[in-house]
């Protein structure tokens, strides 16, 4: 699915990555841990195709295409999410058009044929009620005056609707409520399958008590220290980072 | 003869400071309008030709005027008077608005129709008033109208004013409003300017506020190769409510101006101003908005915002928001913003699977949007997003 070899990326001039190596197979959970500053967010944001990032040396190669030639919006459509840390606010943009037009824009992409309202709109409700997500929040503009849960959750709405292939949750868990962070997880464990994977950023181990990793890396100072099974974590949790690395 | 005359009157021009921007003078020296020469026909009976349009509606109130000739009023509410009258009311009535320019005097003297639209005492009037100003002609003439609004106490009512014209016609239209509103009355006011995109557009609203009145306004400014839109208000008395939402939208070469003057002169009283413009290809905008609170004027709440939105290299705005404040016991604030659309929010909408043109076209579509959700006749509503999806 996805394969990441020596990867090196600055901004700026500031060194981030140093040499990240990283493979996930079609079906597997991983998660990625490690204190601030350690280019964990760097990482999310550079597989998703975000400006403002160099990348000097290795390559990233997605269900077998290099994904530095591809337009963000290729990516996506490629089956690439990355639920936002800070999920940006969009005055005036109805989020139920917003959704509808994703989903519209990914399916033809697939040669889907595109979905009417009406059936959109059974979809998006389905959804919604997933996520106990309430239906008035979705009628106002894309994420405009949202409380930080509310926008973690709008983002996992988002998820299970585009259905993606390699989904990227960065930090989701952070601002959420113990409730909050368990119907996340719900949306991640109601879209897991043989086939699609998902890469989860996060700084405490809280999560993946709800969403259980195949595998679990440090990243420290733009590198991989140690990888392990779901039992790192934990360890992690007792030891902290600085017993680890 | 009347050549003669305009050419005697100072056409204001970037020496005069309130027109530093607009340069009203150098587009009518370079296009040599004449004033157009009819004045108070027994005109009401002749049928009017002017095209469809889709803010038309029969079996409302409307005024029809053609070439700057009153064709039509169709009255279809009680209380509600609307003739044509030679009592110009002379300059009695604009003697409370601290800024006047030529303008007004081009107008008084060259005035071609002058309507009296009086809403009566204690109505709420239950259908809309519509003015269309309609143009096809090519003759450069400077066509001089005024409209009086006179809204009683306890009245209510919503006017617009539809400018629009057969493609090409290349004209001058310099119109004034005196819109009066006495206690308790309440009105929405629409100012929709689609004219041709030859065509020199100037009007002059001047709001005279009287006591617990409210005026709701919103402008839309599109057509037109220049245009200036000013509000000119006086907030006499307390516990008014006046508000002014506004968009200009100008692609090709055209510069819009709407310049706004506020002037709070007693205690109590609301004003709230948000003007947002968008820019395309070559053209230029303009907002100049200007807050008086007298040192009478306490717990005055006055709020003035412009937002641009710049999509091109090429297009340039002038935001000169400005407060002037004697009392101390007041909330006032004012700012503008202007710049290309947000990096960020297309970042988010590219990284759901739009491309650069649909992620663009939903931010336009959505700053237009925020302003418009606060246009309460939703069929206006309607008609303004659809012309501005087949302009943007």
């Amino acid at each position: 699915m996805l394969k990441i070899e020596n990867l090196h990326a600055n901004v700026e001039d500031k060194k981030i990555l140093q040499g990240i190596d990283l493979t996930i197979n079609p079906g597997e959970i991983h998660a990625i841990m490690g204190p601030n500053g350690s280019g964990k967010s760097t990482l999310a944001n550079i597989l998703s195709g975000r400006d403002g990032y160099k990348i000097t040396k290795g390559k990233i190669s997605y269900l077998k295409k290099d994904l530095m030639n591809l337009e963000p919006e290729e990516r996506a459509c490629e089956g690439l999410f990355l639920a936002f840390q800070y999920p940006v606010e969009i005055p005036g943009v109805s989020g139920i058009n917003f959704l509808r037009t994703t989903l519209n824009s990914i399916r033809k992409y697939k040669k889907l044929k595109e979905l009417d309202g009406v059936s959109f709109l059974k979809l998006l409700r389905e959804k919604a009620k997933l996520l106990k997500m309430d239906e008035k929040l979705i009628k106002r503009s894309v994420n405009t005056g949202f409380s930080g849960g509310e926008k973690k959750r709008s983002e996992i709405l988002q998820m299970s609707l585009l259905e993606p292939k390699l989904a990227i949750l960065d930090e989701t868990d952070s601002g959420l409520d113990i409730d909050a962070l368990k119907i996340a997880a719900s949306g991640v464990n109601n879209l897991k399958n043989k086939q699609r994977s998902f890469l989860i950023i996060t700084h405490y181990q809280r999560l993946l008590n709800y969403i259980v990793p195949d595998k679990v890396h440090i990243l420290s100072e733009g590198k991989i220290v140690k990888s392990g099974d779901k039992n790192l974590a934990i360890e992690l949790e007792k030891k902290g980072y600085e017993g680890l690395i | 003869m009347q050549q003669k005359i305009i050419k005697n009157f100072d056409i204001p021009n970037k020496k005069i400071e309130t027109w530093k921007f607009t340069d009203l003078k150098k587009y009518f020296e370079k296009n040599d309008f004449k004033p157009k020469t009819n004045s108070f026909k027994k005109s009401n009976v002749i049928n009017s030709n002017i095209p469809k349009n889709i803010f038309f509606n029969p079996n409302k109130n409307f005024i029809i005027i053609e070439n700057g000739i009153l064709k039509k009023i169709n009255i279809k509410s009680e209380n509600l008077e609307i003739k044509s009258s030679k009592n110009i009311f002379k300059k009695k009535n604009i003697k409370n608005f601290l800024r006047k320019d030529s303008l007004l005097d081009i107008n008084e003297t060259f005035l071609n129709e002058n309507i009296i639209i009086t809403i009566k005492k204690n109505t709420k009037l239950n259908k809309t008033i519509t003015i269309f100003y309609y143009n096809s002609e090519n003759e450069k003439n400077i066509i001089n109208n005024k409209i009086n609004i006179f809204l009683e106490e306890n009245a209510e009512a919503e006017i617009s004013e539809i400018f629009f014209s057969k493609e090409k016609s290349f004209y001058w239209n310099n119109v004034h409003k005196y819109i009066d509103l006495k206690k308790n009355s309440k009105l929405n006011h629409y100012n929709i300017q689609l004219e041709s995109k030859n065509a020199l557009h100037s009007s002059i609203n001047n709001v005279n506020c009287n006591s617990a009145s409210t005026y709701d306004s919103f402008i839309f400014s599109t057509g037109a190769n220049l245009s200036r839109i000013e509000a000119i208000s006086s907030i006499n008395a307390e516990d008014i409510n006046f508000n002014i939402k506004g968009l200009y939208l100008a692609n090709k070469n055209q510069h819009h101006d709407i310049t706004t003057l506020m002037q709070h002169k007693k205690p109590n009283s609301k004003s709230n101003q948000h003007i947002k413009g968008i820019l395309e290809e070559n053209s230029s905008g303009v907002f100049q908005g200007k807050v008086i609170v007298s040192q009478d004027a306490q717990k005055t709440d006055a709020f003035q915002f412009n937002q641009n939105l710049l999509l091109s290299e090429n297009a340039d705005v002038n935001s000169k928001p400005e407060l002037e404040i004697y009392a101390d016991d007041v909330k006032c604030s004012h700012g503008s913003t202007t710049g290309d659309l947000d990096e960020e929010m297309l970042f988010y909408l590219r990284s759901r699977g739009l491309n650069k043109q649909q992620a663009k076209k939903i931010l336009i579509e959505g700053f237009i949007n925020e302003l418009f959700d606060e246009i309460k006749n939703e069929e206006i509503k309607e008609n303004l997003l659809k012309t501005s999806k087949e302009i943007i």
